[in-house]
C-alpha cells in the first residue's frame, strides 16, 4: 500500500516544471516533493496562507504559529511570506497557482470529479477543495486507479456528487499517467507490469491512445 | 460613537455582555492557529442561545482551543452553523441529522470572500467555485463574459471575535505568521468586534507597517488567558 502511494507520488513528481506554484493536498500528494528532480525547484502554497512551505518542523524549528493546511508544524523557506485566507484564495481562484495536486473519490472523462461528500458518511465539509480546483492551471488528481472493492474510479460519468465539473487535467494512478483531451481521457503511460488491455479493463469509460507519438512508460 | 479611542482594554464583564441571543457571530482562526480561545470561553460561559456562527472549523477535541466553541453548539445554542471544514467536529453530523443544527457548508474561499464583501462594502461577488454541485443549489447564476457564475451574497455579522499576537491600546494588531487567516477578514465585517491578543502594547510601539488590523476595526481589546506554548 505505501509502495503504491510513493509509486504514484514519484510519478506525479515527474510532471511538475522547474519554478512551479503549487498546492497539495494530504495525503499522496504531499509525498511528491520527496520525488522531485534536484533541477526542480517548486514553490509550495497551503491555503491556510503560506507560500514557501518547507518541510516539516522538528525540534526547536518548531513555531506553533506557523501550520501549513493539514495543520502540521512546518518550516518556510527564505522568501516564503504569510498572507490572510482572502488573499489566500484569490492566489487560488486567480489562476496564480500552476498546479494543485489532490486526491479523488471519482473522476469521469470530463474532467468531473469527486472528492468531497459521500452520502451517508460523515457530514462533508469541502474546505478548500472545491475553490482549489476552480482556480489551478492544472488540477492534477493522484489517486489508486480502483476502490479497495476493485471498483473504477475513473468513470463515464461521476456517480458521487461532484466537487466540480470538467476541471481534472491530469490522472496518476498506481496503473497508469491519463491526460483529459478533447475526445476524453488519453493514456499517456501505463505502469510497468500493465499492458493497454489491463489498465482498460479496470477503468470504467474509453481510453483513447495519443494521437501522435505512444503510449510511455510511468517511473518504476 | 466613532471607532476611535485610545483605550479599549475590556473585562471579562464587558465581553460577556455583548452577547447576545440571536446574534451572528464570526469566530476568527483556522484549527488551532489563530483561534480566539478566551473568547470562545466567554462566550461559551454567556447566556446567548439561537446564535448563528460563523467559522472555517470547529474541532470538537476537549483538549483543543476550540471546545468552548463547540460545546456551545452541543449544548443546543446554536441554530445554524456556517463552516467550510467539517471533519475536525465529530458531533456535528449527528447534530445535524437529528435536526438540532442548521448547517451551510460553504468552500472555504468562497466563506472568506462572502465575509471580506461585507466588511468591505460590497454586494456579493461571481465564482465558478462550486458551480454545477450541490453546493449550488438554491443560488442564481450569473451569465458574464461567457461563462456561468454563482452569485455569491456578502456574509455580515453581529460580532467577531478574532485574535492577534499583539495587539495595542487603539486595537491596532499583528497577526504573525500564519495566524491571519481569517482574523484580518472578519475584524471590519461584524457591527462589533472584539480582539485578543497575546500581548497588549501602548500606543505607538507597533510601526504602521505592521499593523495587519487597523484600530477602527476594532471595538474592545482583551488580555488572551490562552499558555500555548
Amino acid at each position: 500500500m505505501s509502495d503504491v502511494r510513493h509509486f504514484i507520488a514519484r510519478n506525479v513528481a515527474s510532471l511538475l516544471r522547474n519554478g512551479d506554484v503549487i498546492n497539495l493536498g494530504v495525503g499522496i500528494p504531499t509525498l511528491t516533493t520527496q520525488y522531485l528532480p534536484d533541477e526542480v525547484e517548486v514553490l509550495i502554497q497551503a491555503e491556510n496562507g503560506v507560500i514557501g512551505c518547507g518541510p516539516e518542523a522538528v525540534g526547536e524549528q518548531i513555531d506553533r504559529d506557523i501550520i501549513d493546511a493539514g495543520a502540521k508544524c512546518i518550516t518556510v523557506i527564505p522568501g516564503g511570506w504569510f498572507f490572510d485566507s482572502a488573499v489566500s484564495f484569490g492566489i487560488i481562484r486567480g489562476a496564480h497557482l500552476d498546479a494543485t495536486i489532490l486526491g479523488a473519490l471519482q473522476v469521469d472523462e470530463k474532467g468531473n470529479l469527486a472528492n468531497w461528500y459521500v452520502p451517508g458518511k460523515l457530514l462533508p465539509g469541502p474546505g478548500g477543495a472545491m475553490d482549489l480546483v476552480a482556480g489551478a492551471r492544472q488540477v492534477i488528481v493522484a489517486m489508486e486507479h480502483v476502490t479497495k472493492y476493485g471498483e473504477p474510479k475513473i468513470l463515464s460519468e461521476c456517480t458521487l456528487p461532484l466537487t466540480a465539473i470538467g476541471v481534472v487535467t491530469t490522472i496518476v494512478t498506481d496503473a497508469a499517467i491519463l491526460k483529459r483531451a478533447e475526445l476524453g481521457l488519453e493514456l499517456v503511460a501505463i505502469a510497468p507490469g500493465e499492458t493497454i488491455e489491463s489498465v482498460r479493463a479496470k477503468t470504467g469509460c474509453p481510453l483513447h491512445l495519443p494521437k501522435e507519438g505512444q503510449v510511455g512508460e510511468m517511473l518504476q | 460613537m466613532g471607532k476611535f479611542s485610545r483605550d479599549k482594554l475590556a473585562s471579562k464583564q464587558a465581553v460577556i455582555e455583548k452577547f447576545q441571543d440571536g446574534q451572528t457571530i464570526l469566530l476568527g482562526g483556522f484549527n488551532r492557529v489563530g483561534a480566539p480561545g478566551t473568547l470562545f470561553k466567554y462566550l461559551h460561559e454567556s447566556a446567548a442561545r439561537d446564535l448563528t456562527l460563523v467559522c472555517n472549523n470547529c474541532s470538537n477535541d476537549p483538549a483543543g482551543i476550540w471546545y468552548p466553541a463547540s460545546q456551545v453548539i452541543s449544548e443546543g445554542r446554536v441554530r445554524q452553523l456556517k463552516i467550510s471544514f467539517t471533519r475536525t467536529n465529530t458531533e456535528l453530523i449527528s447534530l445535524y441529522e437529528s435536526r438540532k443544527l442548521e448547517v451551510e457548508l460553504i468552500p472555504q474561499g468562497t466563506l472568506a470572500e462572502r465575509i471580506r464583501a461585507a466588511a468591505y462594502g460590497l454586494g456579493g461577488f461571481l465564482t465558478t467555485v462550486g458551480y454545477g454541485t450541490l453546493l449550488a443549489e438554491g443560488k442564481q447564476i450569473i451569465h458574464a463574459n461567457g461563462k456561468d457564475y454563482l452569485l455569491e451574497l456578502p456574509l455580515h455579522a453581529d460580532l467577531a471575535l478574532v485574535k492577534a499576537t499583539k495587539a495595542d491600546l487603539m486595537g491596532n494588531a499583528v497577526c504573525r505568521a500564519t495566524t491571519k487567516n481569517f482574523n484580518t477578514i472578519m475584524a471590519p465585517a461584524a457591527d462589533f468586534t472584539i480582539l485578543e491578543a497575546d500581548q497588549i502594547v501602548p500606543v505607538g510601539e507597533l510601526t504602521p507597517e505592521e499593523i495587519d488590523i487597523p484600530g477602527i476595526f476594532v471595538d474592545m481589546v482583551i488580555q488572551s488567558e490562552e499558555v500555548l506554548k
